[in-house]
């Protein structure tokens, strides 16, 4: 689709007899024999979906088509299909969806209308069997017999290796109310996750998992091709490009998307959106997208907010790991009331979240929209599994946004500048794991941490503390290396941690598996400190010393016949209080402002250093470079040998005046 | 008129007792103090020996602050229980003081001294108001009742989630109710302990339960005065805070420097709560005679 549209853009002041005969001729037998690779698609499809879909807004509701081709692209034969039919996870209080989220906040009960599900009236091959009398639905993951979000059908013969099936499906969609991603609020509606679409067949077995709390995406790249009618008040966005549009008859209104090189579909449709489009574009790399802002009325004095945002977003990502390569960005502002629809990722698609009282100090919209528009990337083109690796999208997507917020909003106030009140994305990621248990890895299927709050902590925060740290002991240059390799190598592929980690290898040259086994398989935690520090000064020899008094010895023991001056025993003990073994650098200050820089393998749980000096210790400092950015606590880093008081007393005082004005506002 | 004149009352009252003013200022530093060791304690304890510290003087070192928040739950929590404890104490000694400030403004005669009659005052009327704080529940509750009532009735405003800004306001609004609720209840309070003052009466209800009637009446100008007061308190606030504001603490002299501003402020308080005694005495005396 790329390809096409720089034709397009020239156009030249030509004959157009001659431009049509000659030229355009010319031009495409040119690409086709020098550039075949110019015309190949960027991902292999593997499935195709045609569908028709119409909203029925007062019913909740979205009546589908569904033409689904799918390519064996596997060794061996396949005689059963998996699908996910994720609206189901809304269909009542068991699903496991459900027992892992809890029931809904608040103690309303939900009315009828709330719930959500798919109904398959039928599923058959085109021109061929009906395969809905062998649905049956799974629970690969739990087991969980309530649970109807994996539909598995028998196929009457085996699809053999490279050939092609099409199925024809039938099917309703009954939208819940908004809750966890997907759903209506009033007349605005986030139609995601609400189609039959089919699993993946990776290595050799079917990769279909349930739909949970905390995940919910791995798929095939492919080709969408979605027309999709609604009352013509609406205002509709998706994923893709808007192909083709026509007014019905019946007073609704049809809109064709198509987009390839994508696993999933999405789209919103919503009365009071304000549709904002601009062009964005970028010379280094090329970069020619249009932005598309399905911004909600209500919030629309925001809207430069998002557009900045976005932009940044799209420039971060296009510098650092590759050019965007889609012809759109859609950005969609979930109504007043559907927060829960808010920061969410579809391909070419996702919704972000603000208010309209939002202060521009609190920079929650910039956040969401670079990290929503973020996983275009780390989950969009690099297709990882969300179900097994967490971490490969939502943590090397924390990362990059921790990075793109510090260069576009500064490090220490990206998150919150508000008079003197500041606070980066760094800290707010560090805050999680500071706090935490040591209950889980980062690498675990999502389902199986100890809480939500368990799998956030490692699967965002602590994986991009892992690759900021990474970074900081590589180098930049060295890690952007990394990250602009892993994407090339894998967009639109399904990498594994161990693919992530060969490229690290690789590009840095080192080997890295003790950092990663570490940080990614281990629940334990980083922290040096410095134990202990100590000036002591050196006696003179007292007693009997080999039958005589002792003669004047300097701080070495040697025998010396002048006077001797003062001198001191100093020592730090630097101690390794977490499980994870990490080298360390150490700077210890003496009063005179002498410094001396140590190293210590770090694997010992603690390590001693002695000076002799004529002068006493100032300060120790683990990391002095603060490059152990996974380190829990940055505060026993250091010590000094003499504290001052005055920061103490600074906090103490002012936390007691505040507590004065407390009593006399009680008394008054 | 009576109002302007009470006003004046008030402040000229309070101005004339500095040694009064003194005395809260003792007791609630003596109380805040308590919290001062604690804090710097913990303090210590967590970050000063650390380099980081040092950072703190000139700016919030997130990281130290967060670090902090996050891995002192269990020294946080007892700094929150004995700061509960001791609002609570506080609450039970502003009883005695406010017997105290009364009996002074009501009784003093030339020939007595300060400490004598405000501490004669505490002890006479500690158990009468004692027994008013007590029940004063039955202001508080149907206050409490009326709040849920007008908040129940807010809250089919705010039904429509797509009307964010008017949520918004209405939030402000419920606080702002409830802070009027509140003050209207310490009002009737203050008006009742003037009453058992003046009029020696041991029937605390009763003095409740009129001192609400004499409210209610003149609810005008009581809330007229009330808010007058009020407003002189943002200005003292306003004035320490425009001070306080023109220097950073980064030193142990800017800090002591801003330490001592903050005490004249919290001292400032305990004028303004004379204030408020002795202006709605003055009122008291004027509309009740």
């Amino acid at each position: 689709m790329k390809r096409v549209s720089i034709c397009r853009s020239r156009d030249g002041y030509v004959n157009r007899k001659v431009l049509t005969k000659r030229i355009i001729p010319g031009i495409l037998v040119f690409f086709l024999a020098f550039c075949p690779s110019l015309f190949a698609a960027l991902s292999k499809p593997i499935v195709r979906y045609d569908i028709q879909a119409t909203l029925v807004p007062q019913d909740k509701t979205v009546k589908g088509q569904e033409i689904l081709t799918w390519l064996n692209d596997s060794d061996g034969p396949v005689t059963e299909l998996q699908f996910h039919l994720y609206l189901n996870a809304f269909k009542n209080n068991r699903t496991t969806m459900r027992k892992e989220s809890g029931g809904p906040s608040g103690r309303v009960k939900p009315a009828p209308e709330d719930w959500g599900f798919i109904t398959i009236h039928r599923i058959r091959i085109q021109d061929g069997a009906d395969l809905t009398p062998t649905m049956t639905y799974i629970q690969p993951d739990d087991q969980n017999s309530d649970d109807q979000t994996v539909m598995r059908v028998t196929l009457p013969a085996p699809v053999k290796p490279q050939e092609k099936i099409n199925l024809a499906i039938d099917f309703t969609s009954k939208l819940p109310k908004v809750r966890r991603r997907s759903g209506f609020s009033g007349d605005f509606f986030m139609v995601a996750q609400w189609f039959p679409k089919i699993g993946v067949l990776w290595n050799g077995a079917w990769n279909c998992h349930q739909y949970h709390s905390s995940s919910e995406f791995f798929a095939d790249y492919g080709v969408y091709k979605v027309e999709i009618t609604a009352p013509e008040k609406f205002i509709v966005g998706a994923t893709g490009k808007r192909i083709a549009e026509k007014k019905r008859a019946d007073g609704k209104r049809s809109y064709t998307y198509y987009q390839e090189d994508v696993h999933d579909f999405a789209w919103t449709a919503c009365p009071d959106f304000v549709e904002l489009k601009e062009k964005f574009k970028l010379d280094d790399p090329k970069v020619e997208t249009e932005m598309i802002l399905l911004i909600h009325r209500a919030h629309l004095k925001q809207k430069d907010r998002y557009l900045e945002a976005l932009k940044n977003g799209i420039e971060f990502y296009s510098k650092n790991y590759g050019p965007y390569p889609y012809e759109t960005i859609t950005l969609v502002d979930p109504a007043p009331g559907a927060s829960e629809a808010g920061g969410m990722e579809y391909p070419t698609l996702f919704t972000s979240m603000t208010m309209s009282w939002m202060p521009k100090g609190i920079r929650m919209p910039e956040m969401v929209t670079i990290h929503e528009f973020g996983h275009g990337y780390w989950y969009g083109i690099v297709g990882s599994n969300e179900f097994e690796e967490a971490w490969l999208d939502e943590g090397i997507n924390s990362y990059s946004e921790v990075k793109a917020m510090s260069k576009y909003y500064g490090v220490d106030r990206s998150m919150i500048d508000i008079g003197n009140l500041k606070i980066g994305d760094l800290a707010f990621q560090r805050i999680p794991v500071i706090g935490s248990g040591k209950m889980d890895p980062i690498v675990k299927n999502s389902w199986e941490y100890v809480t939500g709050g368990s799998y956030g902590l490692n699967v965002y925060n602590k994986a991009a503390l892992m690759l900021l740290t990474l970074e900081k002991w590589l180098g930049e240059d060295v890690m952007a290396k990394i990250m602009k390799t892993y994407y090339e190598k894998w967009k639109f592929r399904h990498p594994r941690s161990e693919d992530f980690v060969q490229v690290a290898e690789e590009v840095s040259g080192r080997d890295l598996k003790w950092f990663f086994d570490q940080v990614l398989r281990s629940p334990d935690k980083l922290d040096y400190a410095i134990g202990s520090l100590n000036s002591e000064e050196v006696k003179e020899p007292e007693g009997i010393f080999d039958g005589k008094t002792p003669e004047a010895k300097d701080q070495r023991g040697k025998t010396s016949n002048k006077p001797l001056n003062k001198a001191y025993r100093n020592e730090v003990v630097a101690v390794r209080y977490g499980d994870w073994i990490f080298p360390q650098d150490i700077l210890i200050v003496f009063e005179n402002g002498e410094k001396i820089r140590e190293t210590w393998d770090g694997r010992d749980r603690w390590k001693r250093f002695v000076y002799w000096k004529p002068v006493r210790l100032a300060s120790a400092q683990v990391d002095p470079d603060r490059k152990m950015v996974l380190d829990v606590n940055y505060t026993n880093n250091s010590k000094v040998l003499t504290p001052k008081r005055a920061p103490i007393m600074k906090y103490a005082l002012g936390f007691m005046t505040f507590f004065q004005g407390l009593l006399s506002f009680v008394s008054l | 008129m009576n109002i302007i004149k009470s006003y004046r009352k008030g402040i000229q009252e309070a101005t004339l007792r500095p040694n009064m003013a003194v005395v809260l200022w003792m007791i609630n530093f003596f109380f805040a103090s308590v919290i001062y060791f604690l804090f710097s304690a913990m303090l210590k304890a967590a970050f000063g020996k650390s380099l980081l510290a040092a950072d703190l003087l000139q700016k919030p070192n997130m990281d130290v602050l967060l670090e902090f928040l996050t891995s002192s739950g269990t020294s946080l929590g007892m700094l929150v229980t004995a700061g509960l404890v001791l609002v609570v104490l506080f609450f039970l000694a502003g009883i005695f003081v406010t017997g105290g400030i009364l009996q002074s403004l009501v009784h003093q005669r030339d020939h007595e001294g300060f400490a004598q009659v405000f501490f004669a005052g505490g002890g006479k009327f500690y158990g009468r108001f004692f027994r008013l704080s007590i029940y004063s529940l039955i202001l508080w509750i149907p206050g409490i009742i009326a709040y849920m009532i007008i908040n129940g009735l807010l809250g089919i405003l705010t039904k429509n989630p797509l009307n964010e800004q008017r949520t918004f306001y209405i939030l402000l609004l419920r606080i702002a109710i409830a802070l009027f609720l509140a003050f209207l209840i310490k009002m009737i309070m203050d008006y009742a302990r003037i009453r058992i003052a003046t009029q020696d009466s041991r029937s605390v209800l009763r003095s409740l339960l009129e001192a609400a009637g004499f409210v209610f009446r003149k609810l005008v100008k009581t809330l007229a005065l009330y808010y007058l007061l009020g407003l002189t308190g943002v200005a003292a606030f306003l004035i320490y805070w425009g001070i306080r504001s023109t220097f950073s603490a980064g030193s142990s002299g800017t800090i002591w420097l801003g330490f001592f501003i903050s005490q004249l402020f919290i001292a400032s308080r305990g004028w303004l709560r004379i204030a408020f005694q002795a202006g709605q005495l003055r009122f008291f005396t004027l509309e009740s005679f």
